[in-house]
């Protein structure tokens, strides 16, 4: 009997005087049987219980930390990631929760809110809370691709605007579309006249597009978004984007920004590059904090440049991860609906 | 003498008690132990040693039953009018208005299976429960509140359910088949502490999440800690309220069922075992069998007075 209240905790200490006045050994085993099963009910409980999702995104983001540190507003977004919009949980209570489960309070280098990883915590919790573990083998001090990251763990985009420009392999051309010209050239220092726009395509927004294509972007979206990042851009008209799309092997089909046949049939040759465990693991952690499709795959073919002409969605799909509302996302986190 | 608590969760009990015997709404005292005059100290019963002394209904008057140790050793079982009190502060009598359904006097309950088996028949008889094991677990909480001094730590019940699935009838079986049975609703904080501390009854809190926002608040001490003997909640008297100079010290330890719509919070859930309710799909009694309960409850008094040793012991 201590065994077993050993084993079931609370559930056994109350149990125990209800299995002293047990008349039989038969209504016994019942009892201990129904203790079973209120005590994994109480672990079940347990383990979709909010403690336990901040103890989930503390080892999905773990690979984020930097110093042992791991920003609450990862945590956070990590916890938040498969709540509704009216569902969703604070930073400061995932920070009050973190301190709970017992994670001494940190700062990030630029003063944020963080706790300090502490792994034997870490692997109790998991243990305590039933969590199974990634089976990918990331470490707590793992740190790698967080040069990726700005130092306070957000996800905003890092993309430097003045990074030099290189020029691209593909010679420069000019189109002419509506009566308006636009020039490719390698120029650092966009001009613009009234009929003819030049402008840098540098390997980023080549990028960048390309990554829009593979989502399908719709082109409102697109061109939104394309001028926020790179105001330089900010005068073209939807044609001159258009011809823009072309310089990247993409174009508009039925109001989305997709590839051209041409670049799909080419970079379906290409996809058999092997997708290595680092990879996996990085493209998990961006996906543990739904890192916006744009910002992720920019990031992720300029950390793994061999991935650059494979299908975005291959690449989530080997690493079982999805796009979820234009965000990468944990499967687990992708609403079936 | 303290003033006198008043209770309108008590009319309806006392109606029943009374044998159904219908009375104009009167306000009902709630009878403590305490001196009532130089020598009369009224008890629901006492545990010593050498004796365990139960209030009881029987011939329409209350009395005690006594099952008690001769001088030669041996035990026997006496019903008195009333009984000096053990620690020499005067004479015991019974409570004139108990607050729980009473036994008659103790009879025999063959063997502790039998009794157990005729319990869980009588659960079967007035209640449909998903779970089959339900009823054994009720059977043995019943078994264990008349055992209650033997134990450190009970657990609550908890009825949980929709409206209409039978948590009150699971309370009312409750109230017949535990150890001073104590039935209430939206009461406030302050006679649930009295009267936990002071007898030490089974509650049975019916809608109890529909009780008083700053009365669950208050209670949730004595619901987090009364699972473990030995736990006591401190309070304050009030001005003008006793001596209010003494700090207020209350016993909160008793067995304990809810029933409710919803699951109590975490801290409350995990002192409780939950029986799942749904609507029932046979036909069940509409009243209670209350002369089958009191029989039953003749036989749990009984129960009691055979486990005395282990009670003894702990």
């Amino acid at each position: 009997m201590t065994e077993i209240m050993n084993r079931y905790g609370r559930v056994g200490e109350i149990f125990l005087s209800l299995l002293e006045v047990a008349p039989t050994d038969e209504i016994r085993d019942h009892l201990i049987e129904f203790e079973r099963g209120v005590f994994e009910d109480q672990k079940e409980d347990e383990a979709t219980s909010l403690e336990a999702g901040v103890v989930k995104a503390i080892l999905s983001c773990r690979i984020l930390a930097i110093d042992k540190r791991l920003a609450i507003r990862i945590i956070t977004d990590n916890v938040n990631a498969e709540r509704d919009q009216n569902d969703k949980i604070s930073s400061e209570r995932v920070g009050w929760e973190t301190s709970r489960l017992g994670f001494k309070k940190a700062r990030m280098p630029n003063g944020n809110r963080a706790i300090c990883l502490d792994s034997a915590l870490l692997q109790r919790l998991i243990h305590v809370y039933d969590i199974k573990e990634p089976s990918d083998g990331q470490t707590v001090n793992s740190v790698m691709g967080l040069d990726r990251y700005s130092h306070d763990g957000s996800d905003s985009l890092t993309v430097k605007r003045g990074a030099p420009v290189k020029v691209l392999s593909s010679s420069p051309t000019a189109t002419v579309l509506a009566g308006t010209s636009v020039g490719v050239t390698s120029s650092s220092s966009p001009t613009t006249d009234a009929t003819t726009v030049k402008i840098t395509l540098t390997e980023p927004m080549k990028r960048y597009i390309k990554a829009c294509a593979s989502i399908q972007q719709p082109i409102d979206t697109f061109t939104d978004r394309l001028k926020e990042r790179y105001p330089e851009l900010q005068s073209l008209t939807t044609e001159q984007i258009c011809v823009l799309l072309r310089h990247c092997n993409c174009t508009v089909l039925e109001g989305k920004v997709v590839f051209i046949e041409e670049q799909v049939k080419s970079v379906q040759e290409l996809d058999k590059v092997t997708i290595t465990k680092p990879i996996m693991q990085y493209v998990k952690a961006c996906a543990s904090i739904q890192q916006p499709l744009e910002t992720f795959h920019v990031r992720l073919v300029e950390k793994y440049p061999e991935l650059e002409n494979i299908p975005l969605e291959q690449i989530l799909q080997e690493c079982n991860c999805a796009i979820l509302e234009g965000k990468v996302a944990l499967v687990g986190a992708v609403d079936p609906t | 003498m303290m003033p006198p608590l008043m209770s309108n969760g008590s009319e309806n009990q006392m109606k029943t008690i009374q044998g159904g015997i219908e009375q104009a709404p009167k306000k009902v005292e709630i009878q403590k132990t305490r001196r009532v005059t130089s020598d009369k100290i009224e008890s629901p019963g006492i545990l010593s040693d050498s004796i365990i002394l139960e209030q009881i209904k029987t011939d329409g008057s209350f009395k005690y039953a006594a099952h008690e140790q001769l001088g030669d050793g041996s035990w026997h079982d006496n019903i008195y009018e009333d009984f000096p009190d053990p620690s020499g502060n005067g004479i015991l009598t019974p409570l004139k208005h108990p607050l729980w359904l009473l036994s008659g006097p103790p009879s025999d309950f063959g063997s502790d299976q039998e009794l157990f088996t005729e319990i869980v028949e009588f659960w079967k008889h007035h209640h449909e429960l998903r779970d089959e094991r339900s009823y054994e677990v009720l059977a043995c909480f019943g078994l264990m509140t008349w055992r209650i001094e033997q134990f450190n730590v009970v657990p609550y019940i908890d009825f949980l359910g929709p409206k209409g699935c039978g948590k009150t009838r699971g309370l009312e079986l409750l109230q017949q088949l535990t150890y001073r049975g104590w039935l209430i609703t939206h009461p406030t904080a302050a006679v649930v502490f009295w009267v936990v501390d002071r007898f030490g009854p089974t509650l049975l809190a019916d809608n109890y999440e529909f009780w008083n926002k700053e009365t669950r608040r208050d209670l949730d001490g004595l619901l987090n800690a009364g699972y473990r003997r030995g736990m006591v909640v401190p309070r304050r008297p009030r001005e003008g309220e006793g001596n209010s100079s003494e700090l207020l010290v209350y016993k909160v330890f008793s067995p304990k069922a809810l029933a409710g719509t919803r699951e109590p919070v975490d801290s409350l859930a995990s002192r409780c075992i939950t029986i799942r309710m749904s609507r029932n799909q046979g036909e069940k009694p509409i009243e209670v069998d209350a002369e089958w309960g009191t029989a039953l409850r003749s036989k749990l008094l009984s129960y009691r007075f055979h486990h005395h040793e282990e009670m003894k012991k702990s």
